[in-house]
């Protein structure tokens, strides 16, 4: 098959010829010479809306020369001597069309290299100020874009987001016109109407880190770029700047979108890949222009806008609400709303639902502590009347009244007998202290009717009362105790309605005393925990009782439970059964002690059924 | 009651037994102030020598807070209480915070006059431990600062050697300040200085 073979060496040799052929008419190659590292992130961004500028402009045609100058680094004029002729040697057999001189130092060097091998090729300078743009004016055949660094803007901004804010620190590079930011001094001027400044630019990076976390709450940052601090360390200005926006006490601002996303807030913030953008826009126009320019071309300087990182913004807890309008708000972390709208509906929806359940389980649980409240309010209330009744306070208070008297009585006799001892007897002071004793005496005497009025007072008023009813109401006074001692209250009732004649609160009383000496009766470790309370007809009237599940009265104390201040508990008055057989005798019954069905003891007395006239 | 005559404060709320006991002190021969109230009694502020006789149920600040309010004062007189019934824990608390006696209304004249002479004896001696303690307090403030410096090291048991190097001085010297100092607080020996400063507070020497 030699033909084959041969058809197939011709073929590749044609595609080697086209391959060998240099760019034809419409290739266009272009050499970047930029003044610093391009490790910058400042410098990837001009390139790469440099670059696609270009690729958009002249497609596959276009061939970008890099290079690095690193003149600030080597300013060494031997180095740049040495530098420019390594470029003629290398690109001497390039045909370039354009020289973009990246960075204001850069063009001098651009135009000193063009004098020796580029003559006819033009200059598009890249950043630098009015100066800039007149040494390419003088050089002839060049054009570019200054930059312009907005701190000005940048500064408005931060006063809008900390209106509070009095101080401003500076940090900075040594050399700020050796940075892209020109007019920055100006700026600088009219914020000192505003601020006072905190100048730290030019110090060693240890001394800024220091100085920003010791700022005043009260202070705002601007950082221009740090390339170089005050040792002469050397540092990629974001990542300079990412250091100090960690340390800072006060938020930082800075110029470039390149600064985002390090921790500062924000800034009226150039965005260096637009700038790289319109700089091809400058070189496609040297190149002789295209049909259809894309990026807009008026009012340049345009690339920079009013920038915040919305994290920042919260941590420095700044309300959205204060930007300036058109803020471009980036690196905002969605909600988690806005993540899980779904899921976090479904779980907020069950989550109410059992919270409805929960409320009212505590609803139900509060009203019924309130009634068990209500109930054992009721209940001290008579167990004091128990108290008063009996001994103890009482007791105390007739001492206090009766003592008071009694001992300026003692005195007073003490001081006649002594005025009658005197020679002669001082007879009319002995009369008078007789005259006090006589009042101290009726003092005393008021003291014992006082009290006299008082039990009168606590006298029985018979009254119809229904004993079922009476009997419910104790169970539900008592609930609360019952549940803490873990008894279980139950009454017994006939199934008709009772009604018998006493006083209803005396009969409450009784009831109470029982109910107590039956709760008490109930030993820790029983197993059985019954109280029962009954009402039963029976020959001759309603048989009341109170019966538990204890072990019983001993038979030889039963004869004297009853007697007062008899007690068998540990803290008794011994009053409790004393007043429960005074009250059933005042009406004309007797309480009877026996074996309770439960083995325990049971208190019973029986009251005549009164005649209910409906 | 030799100099000035002690007088015997009656607190009590109850007119009638302030004025019962009044005139049976008064009649046997003691000076009385009754004062209706604690209130009352602190805004007299009685210093003189005497005692209280304090009722210890009153409205407003009871015996026991009176008692208390003057005990932070630390020139307490001796306080005799009277209740109208004995109140056990109130006795205790009374006597713990160094009454003088908790006795019982009524009372009898005896064991009231027994209380109020040992309360004022009590107060006469407090008085004249005080006015002694001043005397040595006036004493001392007679010594030079020097003097002063090297009394604090005797009393803090220092030898004479000790003392010489810390205030960077001769052994001489110090006996010399020791002489003058036992000469200036009138006593007759290094010894009787160690009894003199006891109670007193002087500072330490600087180590």
């Amino acid at each position: 098959m030699p033909t084959r073979i041969r058809a197939q060496w011709l073929a590749l040799v044609a595609v080697l010829l086209a391959l060998a052929q240099p760019a034809a008419g419409a290739g266009k190659s272009v050499l970047l010479l930029q003044q610093d590292d391009d490790a910058w992130p400042a410098y990837q961004a001009f390139y790469g809306g440099f670059q696609s500028v270009l690729a958009r402009e002249f497609g596959a045609d276009v061939v970008i020369y890099r290079e690095n100058l690193d003149i600030r680094r080597f300013p060494d004029a031997a180095y740049r001597d040495a530098l420019r002729r390594w470029y003629l040697v290398k690109y001497h057999a390039v045909p370039l069309d354009a020289i973009v001189a990246l960075g204001p130092a850069t063009l001098n060097f651009a135009v000193a290299a063009r004098r020796d091998l580029w003559q006819a090729v033009p200059v598009v300078f890249a950043g630098g100020n009015e100066e800039t743009a007149a040494a390419a004016a003088a050089a002839g055949n060049a054009t570019g874009l200054m930059l312009r660094v907005e701190s000005g803007k940048t500064l408005a901004l931060a006063r809008a987001l900390f209106p509070h804010a009095r101080h401003l620190a500076l940090v900075g590079g040594r050399d700020v016109r050796d940075d892209y930011f020109l007019g920055f001094e100006k700026a600088i001027a009219q914020a000192r109407q505003d601020f006072s400044v905190i100048d730290l630019r030019g110090l060693p990076m240890a001394e800024v880190l220091t100085r920003v976390a010791e700022l005043p709450s009260d202070s705002i940052v601007h950082y221009t770029s740090i390339s170089v601090d005050g040792a002469g360390q050397r540092f990629v200005p974001r990542e300079a700047l990412a250091k100090i926006a960690a340390q800072s006490r006060a938020p930082v601002f800075g110029d470039l979108d390149s600064y985002l996303d390090t921790g500062a807030v924000g800034g009226h913030m150039t965005d260096i890949r637009a700038f790289g953008a319109a700089v091809a826009m400058r070189v496609v126009d040297a190149l002789g222009g295209t049909a259809e320019s894309r990026v807009p071309r008026a009012g340049e300087g345009s690339w920079s806008a009013p920038v915040v990182d919305w994290r920042a913004l919260q941590r420095w807890g700044v309300d959205e609400g204060r930007l300036p309008p058109g803020t471009d708000v980036r690196l905002r972390v969605p909600s988690l709303w806005e993540e899980h709208r779904g899921a976090i509906a479904g779980t907020t929806a069950a989550f109410g639902l059992l919270l409805t359940l929960v409320l009212w389980l505590l609803h139900e649980r509060r009203r019924r502590i309130r009634a068990e409240a209500e109930a054992g309010a009721r209940m001290t209330e008579l167990a004091r009347a128990n108290r008063i009744s009996a001994a103890g306070e009482l007791a105390a208070a007739i001492a206090h009244d009766l003592g008071q008297p009694l001992a300026a009585i003692q005195s007073n006799v003490e001081s006649i007998e002594l005025l009658l001892e005197a020679d002669p007897p001082r007879l009319d002071e002995a009369r008078a202290a007789l005259a006090d004793v006589r009042r101290d005496d009726q003092r005393a005497a008021d003291v014992i009717g006082g009290l006299r009025s008082l039990y009168r007072k606590s006298e029985a008023r018979p009254d119809l009362v229904r004993v079922d009813g009476l009997v419910g109401d104790m169970i539900r006074m008592a609930a609360g105790i019952a549940t803490r001692r873990r008894v279980l209250i139950e009454s017994d009732l006939d199934p008709r309605p009772m009604t018998v004649r006493a006083d209803a609160i005396q009969l409450q009383q009784v009831f109470v005393n029982l109910m107590l000496n039956a709760l008490d009766a109930i030993p820790d470790e029983a197993v059985q925990r019954r109280v029962v309370l009954s009402a039963r007809r029976v020959e001759g009237g309603i048989r009341l009782a109170v019966a538990d599940s204890g072990p019983g009265v001993p038979e030889a104390d039963r004869a004297r439970i009853f007697e007062p201040f008899y007690t068998t508990k540990a803290n008794g008055t011994g009053v409790g059964l004393a007043i429960v057989r005074r009250i059933v005798e005042s009406l004309g019954a007797r309480v009877d002690v026996s074996r309770s069905p439960a083995g325990g003891a049971e208190f019973s007395f029986v009251l005549p059924e009164a005649a209910v006239t409906p | 009651m030799n100099e000035v005559q002690a007088t015997v404060h009656i607190v009590d709320d109850d007119a009638n037994l302030r004025g019962a006991l009044g005139r049976l002190l008064s009649l046997l021969g003691y000076a009385v102030v009754a004062h209706a109230s604690a209130e009352a009694f602190l805004a007299a502020d009685p210093r003189g020598p005497g005692c209280i006789l304090l009722d210890v149920q009153m409205p407003g600040i009871d015996g026991l807070a009176l008692q208390e309010r003057l005990a932070s004062r630390g020139d307490a007189p001796p306080i005799v209480f009277l209740s109208a019934h004995g109140d056990v824990p109130s006795t205790v608390q009374a006597m713990k915070r160094g009454a003088e006696d908790f006795l019982t209304k009524p009372v009898k004249r005896e064991q009231l006059v027994e209380a109020i002479e040992r309360a004022l004896a009590r107060d006469r001696a407090a008085r004249e431990a005080a006015a002694a303690r001043a005397a040595r307090l006036a004493k001392l403030h007679s010594l030079t600062p020097r003097e002063y410096e090297v009394l604090a090291r005797v009393v803090k048991g220092r030898l004479n050697k000790q003392i010489a190097a810390e205030l960077g001085t001769t052994e001489r010297t110090i006996k010399a300040h020791r002489a003058a100092i036992v000469e200036k607080l009138g006593l007759r020996s290094v010894a009787e200085l160690v009894t003199f400063c006891a109670g007193l507070d002087i500072g330490p020497p600087p180590p």
